[in-house]
């Protein structure tokens, strides 16, 4: 039976991270978190996951010009991508990228990130 | 800066920990197991410290303009102890060094200058790591003592570095927008306060966040 490719969390807030880590495996997927853009680059030339979340705002470069990097290349070009954030985004704004759903930080419950996994079709 | 602005700034910097308690006690629910639940409590207690104290300081700042503080030999190894250890029980992922050749005494006051390094101090316990930790470093040179609060985490731009000394409100910092600008701008009040000089050495790994005091008169005579 071939394994399911990750789930991957780029948050340099570890800890909010290691929230959306139990939600998603709740949901049957496997997290990996990276706190930087360093790090994520350096997963992604391990494995290609089947959805990051992400928030923008990280320590070091921000993750706006990581989202133009995605889409120049083939193999992650259709990653499906969820924002989560403090900050308020319209998801009309990024209708350029495959981006599937804009979650805030304040108001977040576990649930939506568990349907999100599910209902997406991400868990199979 | 405006009041309305910097109300807004600080209610911005406020709502983001409090976000992560809301969310911590979420995860409860979904805790793997007895360890991963008791980790969640930890770090819900630890985010809470943090943002009491932050709190705490920020009603004190506005007493500081009104009131004198008492001068007293501080000896500042302890103090830097003190933060070390109030911070690594805060957060037990995170580990500080503290270094220091001697044990200077500075002519400072014990609760306010502790409030300094320990607001400095907090940013750079977000950078800590196993393979570059953070630590605070007591130097003395020139009849100077420096308190330098040392950490791995992204460059900080000049323009920024330049402006710390005289921030006169709470602002954002570039490329690290974990790090508060509220409890820099608490560690630069409380510093400023007591005439400790707050400057911010640039490193292309890092930052050094200093603190600049005078010598108690009192050493001399031992």
């Amino acid at each position: 039976m071939t394994k399911k490719p990750p789930i991957f969390i780029l948050d340099s807030d570890e800890k909010f991270a290691g929230c959306l880590a139990r939600y998603i495996k709740k949901a049957g997927g496997e997290p990996k978190i990276f706190k930087n853009l360093f790090e994520m680059n350096a997963g992604l030339s391990v494995t290609i996951p089947r959805l990051i979340f992400f928030d923008p705002l990280l320590d070091g470069p921000d993750a706006f010009g990581f989202l133009n990097e995605l889409m120049s290349y083939d193999d992650t070009n259709k990653i499906p991508l969820a924002i989560v954030s403090n900050l308020s985004f319209n998801l009309a704004d990024f209708e350029d990228y495959p981006m599937r759903a804009i979650f805030n930080k304040s108001r977040l419950r576990p649930e939506d990130i568990i349907a999100f996994v599910k209902h997406a079709g991400l868990s199979h | 800066m405006e009041v309305q602005n910097y109300l807004a700034f600080t209610a911005s910097e406020l709502s983001a920990p409090l976000s992560l308690l809301r969310q911590l006690t979420l995860a409860l629910d979904y805790a793997e197991t007895p360890r991963d639940e008791s980790l969640l409590k930890s770090e819900i207690v630890a985010v809470s410290d943090q943002l009491m104290k932050t709190i705490e300081n920020l009603s004190e700042i506005e007493r500081l303009e009104s009131g004198v503080f008492v001068s007293e030999p501080v000896c500042v190894r302890s103090l830097c102890d003190d933060v070390k250890t109030e911070l690594e029980h805060s957060d037990h992922s995170r580990h500080f060094l503290v270094k220091y050749s001697k044990s200077p005494l500075a002519a400072s006051n014990y609760h306010l200058l502790k409030n300094a390094v320990y607001n400095f101090s907090l940013s750079a316990l977000h950078f800590s790591t196993e393979e570059t930790p953070s630590r605070i470093e007591v130097k003395t040179k020139n009849n100077q003592i420096r308190i330098e609060i040392r950490d791995f985490g992204p460059a900080v731009p000049k323009s920024f570095a330049d402006s710390l000394k005289n921030l006169s409100a709470p602002t954002s910092i570039p490329m690290r927008p974990l790090s508060s600008g509220l409890n820099l701008y608490l560690a630069t009040k409380f510093a400023n306060f007591l005439g400790a000089r707050p400057g911010l050495i640039r490193h292309q790994d890092g930052a050094s966040f200093t603190l600049d005091l005078a010598p108690s008169k009192q050493a001399s005579l031992l």
